[in-house]
């Protein structure tokens, strides 16, 4: 059947939910609040229920209580209610009662075909362009209907507020399971910590942040060579790799073999160059294919994307979301994304970008993970609004060579630590803490250093 | 009208439509006595706090009629702004006053 002689107009409005929400709202306070947080005038497609709904809302937003008689006067003032037949309509819709308590089942009846309705709308217009427009440029036709259709099926934060008994119950439940874990820490897994989200790698961050949590947006600052890649790969091989979690990874940099050659030295544990270049013994070699094998298996999927934009990141993630399910995303580097506009300062490109990135992580619940790059003074561009955005900012730099030689405590570790993990911002946890570890610069590995001596 | 049942709310809402229509199809109202009644069904069904108008009209009715006092009565009742407490207190002080005063009237 062609699409032209399908009638969806059936599905495209719903007038019994438009006048059950319009009903509600004239008979009850709570629901008249719910609906009028909840929807705008163009959610009905009836234009007369549209100009109830103004009329309701109107009368609440100058704190008037918006009921049937309220209506009626604010109406009849405004010379909307002229005949016999005007109150006839009124009352009509008066009488679609409901049980107040379903309020919400009839809001996003309502809400629902409204979508609908914009979104039969942008296949449309879409449509038109396709016929009208020869000399159409195909990217630009695509991001845009890309951007619109993100648009419209971005999930709505839960804008729930809580009531003390809500919040009561929800603060013990925390400290209870918190309890039971500490309990389970100690008699099962003799002092390793079961954590709330992705392990990260490192044990002494896992115990500071619990691991990475779902709708979490994680900074992670170094300078120029100072081991970005490195500690993306690093997370990536904790997740994916060892935990079998799927993992997004967008690099802006490197080409596709670039990153398979990077996982050859971390897999196999054999210096970089000697993998680039290919001066490998045949046990190396058998080494590395082992390697590989392990990743074949593992949750990573990589995305080489030179030309990567804050829009694009949201279609990837989607896609990758849907189809595979991941876990978490990291971008690796977002200093490197293309610039839409190119009126707007760096900065202000950069807080656009996380801004984006942690509604992407909580709409979708995945954890993101956004490398940026450090000011050779170690400072960060636009820090504090980035700080302000993100769960957990870390900052990752080399210990210079004289407090290697200099600093008591750093001879205490069983390996001398090279880098240290500044954890700058910890929404749920500890902040202000110096994690001390050693990255292999040769091996391109990062790993844990324990203390052997207090 | 928290909590109220369906019976409650088809009550109000015919209540409401009766006296829109004999406004508007009958004309047996006029505009200021629609409101007027509308708002004192809000008073009386949807009000919290009720300060005792509708307890004061029941008194009203239930007296000694005089047509005179009673087109006083209902010029003073359609004065009131409902959405002023105080004007609703005081034009029922008024209102109370009247009716003490037909009463002595009556009484001889």
């Amino acid at each position: 059947m062609a699409i032209e002689e399908l009638d969806l107009k059936p599905y495209l409005f719903d007038l019994e939910s438009e006048r059950r929400v319009l009903s509600s709202m004239l008979h009850s306070e709570e629901a008249c609040i719910e609906a009028y947080n909840s929807l705008a005038v163009s959610d009905f497609y009836s234009p007369q229920h549209g100009t109830v709904f103004e009329l309701v809302s109107s009368l609440y937003e100058r704190e008037i209580r918006p009921t049937y008689v309220e209506l009626v006067k604010e109406a009849h003032n405004l010379g909307m209610l002229t005949s016999p037949r005007d109150i006839e309509d009124l009352k009509y819709i008066a009488e679609h009662y409901i049980d107040d308590g379903n309020i919400k089942f009839w809001i996003r009846n309502v809400h629902d075909r409204s979508r609908l309705r914009k979104f039969a709308s942008f296949l449309r217009r879409n449509m038109q362009i396709l016929h009208e427009e020869v000399d159409q440029d195909v990217e630009q036709v695509l991001m845009a209907a890309e951007e619109e259709l993100t648009n419209l099926t971005a999930l709505e934060i839960d804008d729930h507020v809580d009531s003390p008994d809500e919040l009561s119950k929800l603060g013990y439940e925390e400290v209870e399971r918190r309890f039971l874990r500490y309990k389970e820490i100690k008699d099962k897994h003799h002092g390793v910590i079961p954590l709330d989200g992705l392990p990260t790698g490192f044990y002494n961050l896992n115990k500071v942040t619990l691991g990475y949590k779902p709708g979490d947006l994680i900074i992670l600052g170094a300078q120029t060579g100072h081991g970005k890649t490195s500690f993306a790969l690093h997370t990536a091989n904790a997740i994916a790799i060892k935990a079998k979690y799927n993992i997004l990874y967008l690099n802006t940099e490197m080409s596709r073999s670039q990153i398979a050659l990077r996982w050859g030295s971390i897999l196999s544990g054999i210096e970089h160059e000697r993998v680039r270049s290919g001066e490998i013994n045949e046990s190396e070699l058998s080494q590395i294919f082992r390697g590989y094998s392990d990743l074949g298996e593992s949750g990573f999927y990589s995305y080489p994307c030179p030309n990567l934009t804050p829009e694009k990141t949201i279609s990837i993630a989607r896609k990758f979301k849907a189809q595979k399910q991941i876990d978490m995303m990291i971008i690796d580097y977002i200093g490197r994304m293309d610039k839409q506009d190119p009126r707007l300062q760096e900065w202000q490109v950069l807080e656009q970008i996380v801004k984006t990135q942690k509604m992407l992580a909580q709409n979708l619940q995945m954890v993101v993970m956004c490398l940026v790059q450090l000011n050779p003074d170690g400072s960060l561009q636009g820090a504090k609004r980035m700080k302000n955005e993100c769960d957990l900012m870390l900052k990752l730099s080399p210990i210079p060579k004289e407090e290697q030689e200099e600093n008591e405590e750093l001879k205490k570790f069983d390996i001398m630590p090279n880098y240290a993990l500044f954890v700058d911002k910890n929404r749920d946890g500890q902040s202000g803490i110096r994690i001390p570890i050693y990255f292999d610069l040769q091996k391109q590995t990062m790993k844990d250093v324990k203390r052997v001596s207090i | 009208m928290p909590g109220a049942n369906i019976k409650l709310k088809q009550l109000y809402d015919a209540t409401v439509n009766t006296i829109t229509k004999l406004h508007l199809q009958k004309g047996t109202l006029s505009m200021e006595e629609m409101h007027c009644l509308l708002s004192v069904l809000d008073q009386v069904i949807m009000g919290t706090g009720d300060p005792g108008l509708s307890k004061l009209l029941r008194q009203w009715q239930a007296s000694e009629r005089d047509e005179e006092v009673d087109s006083i009565i209902k010029a003073t009742l359609l004065s009131i702004d409902f959405a002023d407490n105080d004007s609703l207190l005081r034009n029922m002080e008024i209102i109370k006053g009247l009716i003490l005063y037909n009463k002595k009237l009556k009484d001889g």
